[in-house]
């Protein structure tokens, strides 16, 4: 079609000088102007794609009838040529052919240049790149595995970009693939088994010393050696246990349904502890000991369901022949409440070790006690009735929240929130003649909605300031009930498809019921998010209004000093110093709870939210809904209100120097024809306004 | 520009893009009916305040496949580059305000019309608004430098052309282009993700090629592909870079039987153009 590849070629070295020049260039960045620009031999055009194809000659195609093809029949179509894999390069990698292409990128087998060494390698699909979270996610993958050395983890040997500017990595081949592919090997043989997921173990827990959580092991991720050793793979869900990197999927459930445990299938992200990936190994352990997964289900929701609602299944029920002591270490892992598992995933190795050299193990099955206060958990409506009906007063209250309730747990968050289901119980009690009409009626079957309506309700006890609330509810129908002093609603965003909304004005408090998922729309088993827009009644909205000012109820027990409410408030401004109407200030608990509001800025560019509970959370700039900045880990204290302002300055890159607090921000990019962006680190520049509690923002090339 | 991060992860043409029902008697005859139910620019167009959001991010959507077109008037418009980066951005950031929506009606035509007809206005009042808000001043939140920064795969545009053309068919060239370029971006990633890069890398050179203008025994030879099953190939390849480009285009029109008007408005105007 070209007439001179050569002109085609200058071209292209032209554009890439692009970035070198100087602004008074004639060129724009849209178009590449040339003198003499190559022609297409069919129709003359000389408006040609960096590939050298006609655009006018590629449009027309767009005419000539054919019929119509579909994604799915061309796929059928493609699978037609059934020729060996043709080979290719990515960097230094004769790619040999493709061998594994997951949800976010495709593995090859492939040969490196000079050393002709075998090795795979995993990239990006560049239509993934346009997922915010794809890039960050291999980013992270990357960085989390060549932060680990340990015989059974897989290694990491390169990490380059390909042309077209997508990332990849060259690692380990395995010859003998995965564990899944494998299953046959170890079926009747326990030992082998429990020699296997020792080693398993031992790499998890080193990872986890190493900062990392797996949260994704599962028999296609444990690869196998040429001398048939275990090799941890797949990173690309992991979690650094700073807590920093978790920012475009922290409401988002990641992880393979039959494997993954049910807090990390029903949470926020930084629910997840080095627990859950005890759960996974407990669930491959079982699963080779047993031909089957702990929980099967037509679909990866009802799979995750069946977790979190039922124990898992007795290994011998299915495998009766097994050793009692296998039984009760799977037992041990797939326990639902995290505390109750193995406190390490080195625990659950030692054990198994233990078996395997003949001592006794140390799991034991679980007391009574245990049992008691797991049903209490489970049942906790029942329990408050019973409360209510035999017990009386506040003793009997406070009996409850310290026996039941204030388990102490891995995670160090929670025990800020271990009294809620107690706030729970007196909002029961006190309205005993409001029967929630409004709630979908099997809700008491719905443990983890249960729970999320007690966080919620708990954190909105107070009037909080006009604006969207919502609710990150892990449920097949989320819904939320609106705080007291809020009249009116609208369903801002749900990401539940068919969100509808039902708003009540029949109770003292009225209610929302939003998002049910129809069942063909199970295969996304995330988390459902729920925002509206709520109104207060007048009365309650002028700034000087006790109603919202007052502390919010506290639960009988606590102090009331240290819980008292946190406000948080600040400016945001453009970078003349304008202030900027209309932003919407998103604030989200970082401390467990799944809790967020959102602020607008005024016409002054303030904003302000009272009546937080204290804690750490997240605060996240959008102006036009898109992120402009976030800052990770906004202290706000009790009865006392923390200053964050958000300041834009257009700052030369060059021009200034990398001091103070760093912080993440969005920057958008493009990958190919593809826009994306990804959060990077950045400077604020060290512009801290004077006085305590107080930090501004400095976000840099906007 | 990116609005879908009020909720984390969602995907970005979640509900938006075309959606395509293919009904149970389709068989396997290579023609399975595609029923253009929702266009962005429909959706755009028939929002209500409840999908209002929805519209919004089908609208951000547009224009960030669409920014290069725009960038290209305003720059033939006869601004430098620095200038039309910013007046890009606060055009866009004009558009994307909530209030754009509401003027959007029926009676506008596609998008490409609309847009190129509100950048126009945009730009008629932008020269008292540049000496006074010089680099964007209050709205420079939207990122073009950004998107423009990257590596793209660029056009190439005699540089005759660029001088003498008028704006607006610089526009229309630089849509065309964008409208041809992403379907066979799209047609590239459905082949790399079924291991079959290799074969859109040979075959693509040749989707607008007649049988006669290049050696199918060749072509064979190199990939130990037999003629036949090639010739096949070749043949299903053109047949979905078709589909793909008239769902790219159909994104842009109100209804489907526009598409085919569309396209040949655009071959139109790169014959009137680029000859």
């Amino acid at each position: 079609m070209m007439k001179s590849a050569t002109s085609a070629r200058a071209w292209r070295e032209e554009s890439t000088n692009f970035h070198s020049m100087n602004s008074d260039s004639p060129h724009n960045k849209a178009a590449s102007v040339v003198e003499q620009a190559a022609k297409c031999d069919k129709c003359n055009a000389t408006l040609l794609l960096e590939s050298g194809a006609c655009v006018h000659c590629l449009l027309r195609k767009g005419l000539q009838g054919e019929g119509d093809m579909s994604a799915t029949h061309y796929e059928r179509l493609l699978a037609e040529v059934d020729t060996p894999y043709q080979s290719w390069w990515l960097g230094n990698y004769e790619i040999l052919e493709q061998i594994g292409c997951g949800g976010m990128g495709v593995i090859y087998r492939a040969r490196q240049r000079h050393s002709q060494r075998i090795v795979a390698v995993k990239r990006v699909l560049s239509y993934r790149a346009d997922s915010p979270g794809a890039l960050e996610r291999f980013r992270r993958e990357a960085q989390a595995i060549a932060s680990l050395d340990h015989p059974h983890i897989l290694p990491i040997y390169e990490v380059s970009q390909s042309e077209d500017g997508l990332p990849f990595f060259s690692m380990k081949f395995a010859e003998q693939g995965s564990l899944e592919d494998n299953l046959a090997l170890f079926r009747h043989d326990p030992r082998k088994c429990a020699q296997l997921m020792a080693r398993v173990g031992r790499a998890v827990e080193y990872a986890h010393s190493r900062g990392v959580l797996h949260r994704d092991i599962k028999p296609g991720n444990i690869l196998l050696n040429d001398r048939g050793e275990p090799l941890v793979s797949d990173f690309g869900l992991a979690k650094l246990l700073d807590g920093h990197h978790d920012l475009t999927r922290s409401l988002t459930t990641f992880g393979t349904a039959g494997y993954i445990a049910p807090e990390q299938a029903e949470g926020a992200a930084s629910d997840v502890t080095p627990a859950a990936d005890v759960y996974s190994l407990g669930a491959v352990l079982f699963k080779l000991l047993a031909g089957r997964a702990p929980f099967l289900g037509p679909n990866p929701v009802s799979i995750i369901r069946q977790a979190s609602e039922a124990p898992a299944p007795r290994l011998r029920s299915l495998a009766p022949s097994l050793d009692r002591d296998l039984e009760i270490i799977c037992a041990r892992c797939l326990e639902r409440d995290p505390d109750a598992r193995y406190q390490s995933a080195g625990d659950f190795a030692e054990d198994l070790e233990r078996w395997l050299d003949g001592r006794p193990i140390v799991a034991r099955p679980i007391s009574p006690a245990a049992r008691v206060y797991r049903w209490v958990q489970r049942n906790p409506r029942l329990v408050a009735t019973g409360v209510a009906g035999l017990v009386s007063g506040a003793t009997a209250v406070s009996l409850l929240q310290s026996a039941l309730f204030q388990a102490p747990r891995l995670n160090q968050a929670h025990s800020r929130t271990a009294a809620l289901p107690v706030r729970w119980i007196n909002e029961t009690k006190s309205q005993p003649s409001h029967p929630p009409i409004d709630e979908p009626s099997h809700r008491q079957a719905d443990k983890n909605l249960h729970k999320i309506y007690q966080d919620l309700f708990t954190n909105l006890l107070s009037p909080i300031e006009p604006g969207r609330i919502g609710v990150n509810a892990p449920s097949k129908e989320p819904f939320l009930r609106m705080p007291a002093g809020f009249n009116e609603a609208r369903l801002v965003n749900s990401d539940a498809p068919n969100a509808k909304m039902q708003v009540s004005s029949a109770t003292p408090r009225p209610a929302i019921v939003a998002g049910t998922r129809q069942e063909g729309a199970e295969s996304r088993p995330q988390a459902n998010k729920i925002t509206v827009t709520a109104s207060a009644p007048s009365a309650n909205t002028g700034p000087d209004n006790s109603a919202r000012h007052r502390a919010p109820p506290t639960a009988p027990g606590t102090d009331k000093a240290a819980d008292g409410p946190a406000s948080l408030q600040g400016f945001v401004k453009d970078s003349k110093g304008e202030p900027i109407q209309g932003a919407d200030v998103r604030i989200e608990a970082r401390d467990g709870r799944r809790f967020f509001t959102t602020v607008r800025t005024d016409s002054k560019g303030r904003y302000f939210s009272r009546g937080l509970p204290p804690g750490v959370y997240r605060v996240t700039l959008l102006v036009n809904g898109e992120v402009k900045a976030s800052v990770m880990n906004t202290q706000t204290n009790a009865n006392r209100p923390t200053d964050l302002n958000f300041d834009f300055k257009r700052i030369s890159q060059s021009g200034s120097s990398s001091r103070g607090r760093r912080h993440m921000v969005w920057v958008p990019s493009r990958t190919g024809s593809h826009i994306g962006g990804s959060w990077v680190e950045v400077d604020d520049g060290g512009a801290v306004h004077s006085g305590s509690n107080v930090q501004t923002v400095t976000a840099r090339n906007w | 520009m990116r609005l879908t991060f009020v909720l984390v992860q969602q995907g970005k043409n979640q509900n938006l893009s075309v959606v395509e029902r293919e009904t149970s008697d389709q068989g396997g005859d290579g023609h399975p009916p595609r029923e253009f139910v929702t266009t962005r620019w429909s959706l755009i167009l028939s929002a209500t305040s409840w999908e209002e959001q929805k519209a919004r991010e089908a609208l951000a959507e547009l224009c960030r496949i669409y920014w290069r077109p725009t960038f290209s008037f305003v720059r033939r418009w006869g601004y430098s580059i620095e200038d039309a980066k910013d007046l890009t951005q606060e055009f866009f950031a004009m558009i994307l305000k909530d209030n754009w929506l509401g003027r959007a009606d029926r009676d506008r035509g596609r998008f490409r019309s609309f847009l190129l007809r509100s950048l126009r206005n945009f730009l008629i009042n932008a020269a008292e608004r540049t000496s006074a808000r010089k680099r964007g001043g209050d709205v420079q939140f939207v990122s073009v430098d950004d998107w423009t920064a990257e590596q793209l795969s660029r056009l190439s545009v005699r540089m005759q052309a660029f001088e003498t053309l008028p704006p607006e068919q610089l526009f229309d060239l630089a849509w065309a282009a964008t409208v041809a370029e992403h379907a066979l971006q799209r047609l590239r990633e459905e082949c790399e993700s079924r291991g079959k890069l290799w074969l859109f890398q040979a075959l693509s050179p040749h989707l607008t090629k007649e049988r006669d203008e290049f050696s199918y025994s060749e072509l064979s030879a190199r990939l130990g592909v037999n003629e036949a099953a090639l010739k096949k190939q070749l043949h299903h390849m053109r047949r979905r870079y078709r589909s793909l480009l008239r769902t790219e285009v159909s994104q842009t029109v109100d209804k489907p039987s526009e598409v085919d008007d569309e396209i040949r408005y655009l071959c139109a105007c790169l014959a009137r153009g680029i000859d």
